[in-house]
């Protein structure tokens, strides 16, 4: 948990930065309301906000009980008094788009409204897509309040992270929509299937999605074939 | 002609020549990047099961990419980002980490070649996955997103 400590989860081995309880280096100092407030409000312990870059809007659907587990979970770690790489900047920063650690974890969708009228698979998927994965995050349009603009899920956004112009992946909308094995492969090894692999902030992201299990990235796969707003499921 | 127009004119010469060479080197190694792309393309179309499977095609195809990726670092002098090409800057910051990355894309091939040659089905398709990362590996840090 201080890097190069791995942390075996039902998505794969992950080698996450310094989040042990160090008082220093790690979050040792942060109460539970102050966590669950950094998480779901994106505000740091100091008052500073975490807008935008932080994914916030998505770990609100992220339960008490979740986030409880979660910062309990980390607090039962060693601390370990030692920096993150300069590069990183400290927790939750280093969750650049969340896609480090813990919202890969498997936490039970409590605030997820699964669609009776979907499969289990397609459910999973929405719930990770929507979710833990907040692919939105960066294939969403955001409002001007920086909100993810549900009603336009998942369309592309023309003005993503590092000014990034991120397509959308709403297959149902699409002229010449990906297949379900197309999907797998651009999420388990992050090939298009013109032959291509992705560059940008979308080849780190697959170092995530690489890792989950194949039921996993199979649901993500059936949702994104055919999704639908999470506000109205 | 005046010597001081002919020393512009050979001036601007220089000014343009230098940024030729880098131009050559960059659409030569696109070029190469889309023959790998190519033969990824028909060997994931296997491994999706839209064609038949045949390990020769996966040696014939792994073959190609290790030409394709022969003297590669060569391609990207000092400095070649910019414009139409899609290469980060950091690459020669980077360089000895951006020539790992290099390797690993070649001993990739290389396993997927030995691979191809014994015809195990599934170490095939395994080696090909193993291929495609040390693609996305390299990508991953040091090209910007497709356009
Ligand atoms: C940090 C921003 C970011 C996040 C988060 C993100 N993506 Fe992406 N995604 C991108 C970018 C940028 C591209 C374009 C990459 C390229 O073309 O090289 C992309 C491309 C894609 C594509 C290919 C679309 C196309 O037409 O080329 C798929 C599929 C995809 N993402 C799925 C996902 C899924 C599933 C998630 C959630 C697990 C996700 N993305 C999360 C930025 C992101
Ligand atoms: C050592 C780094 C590296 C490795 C390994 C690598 N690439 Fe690339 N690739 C790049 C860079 C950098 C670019 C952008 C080149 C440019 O535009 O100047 C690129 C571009 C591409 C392009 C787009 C070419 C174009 O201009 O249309 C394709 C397709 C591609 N790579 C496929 C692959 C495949 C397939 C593999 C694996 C077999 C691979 N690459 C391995 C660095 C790498």
């Amino acid at each position: 948990m201080s890097g190069g400590v791995a942390l075996a989860t039902d998505f794969g081995t992950f080698y996450p930065p310094n989040i042990t309880p160090d008082n220093v280096h790690g979050i040792g100092f942060w109460s539970q309301t102050e966590f669950n407030h950094a998480m779901r409000h994106g505000i740091s312990p100091d008052g500073d906000p975490y807008y935008p870059s932080f994914p916030y809007t998505s770990y609100t659907r992220m339960t008490d009980a979740d986030l409880g587990d979660l910062k309990a979970y980390l607090d039962s770690l060693p601390a370990i008094g030692k920096a993150t790489p300069e590069h990183d900047l400290g927790f939750p920063f280093n969750l650049r788009y969340g896609l480090h650690l813990w919202q890969w974890l498997n936490f039970t969708p409590e605030t997820f409204l699964p669609n009776s009228h979907q499969s289990a698979a397609w459910n999973r998927g929405a719930y990770i897509v929507t979710g833990p994965g907040h692919c939105g995050e960066c294939h969403s349009p955001r409002t001007l309040t920086m909100a993810m603009d549900t009603g336009v899920h998942l369309q592309g956004n023309e003005a993503g992270p590092d000014g990034e112009q991120v397509p959308g992946i709403d297959m149902s909308k699409r002229n010449q929509p990906w297949l379900l094995d197309d999907l797998l492969f651009a999420i388990q090894i992050g090939m298009t299937p013109d032959g291509d692999f992705f560059g940008g902030s979308m080849a780190e992201v697959v170092e995530n999605t690489s890792q989950l299990t194949a039921a996993d990235q199979h649901a993500i796969a059936t949702y994104l074939a055919n999704p639908e707003p999470p506000s109205n499921p | 002609m005046s010597v001081k127009s002919l020393l512009a004119g050979v001036a601007a010469c220089l000014l343009i020549a230098q940024p030729t060479v880098a131009n050559d080197a960059v659409t030569e190694r696109e070029d190469r990047m889309k023959t790998l792309g190519s033969e990824a393309k028909t060997m994931a179309s296997m491994v999706k099961g839209r064609s038949a499977f045949d390990a020769d095609q996966f040696s014939f195809s792994a073959e190609s990419m290790a030409d394709a990726m022969e003297g590669m670092l060569d391609l990207f002098p000092a400095g070649s980002h910019g414009g139409d090409s899609a290469a980060k800057a950091k690459i020669w910051d980077n360089w000895e980490d951006f020539s790992a990355k290099n390797q690993a894309a070649v001993n990739a091939i290389a396993g997927l070649m030995n691979a191809a040659d014994e015809g195990n089905e599934k170490a095939i398709k395994k080696a090909f996955g193993m291929v495609g990362k040390s693609c996305s590996g390299c990508h991953k840090k040091y090209r910007i997103k497709r356009d």
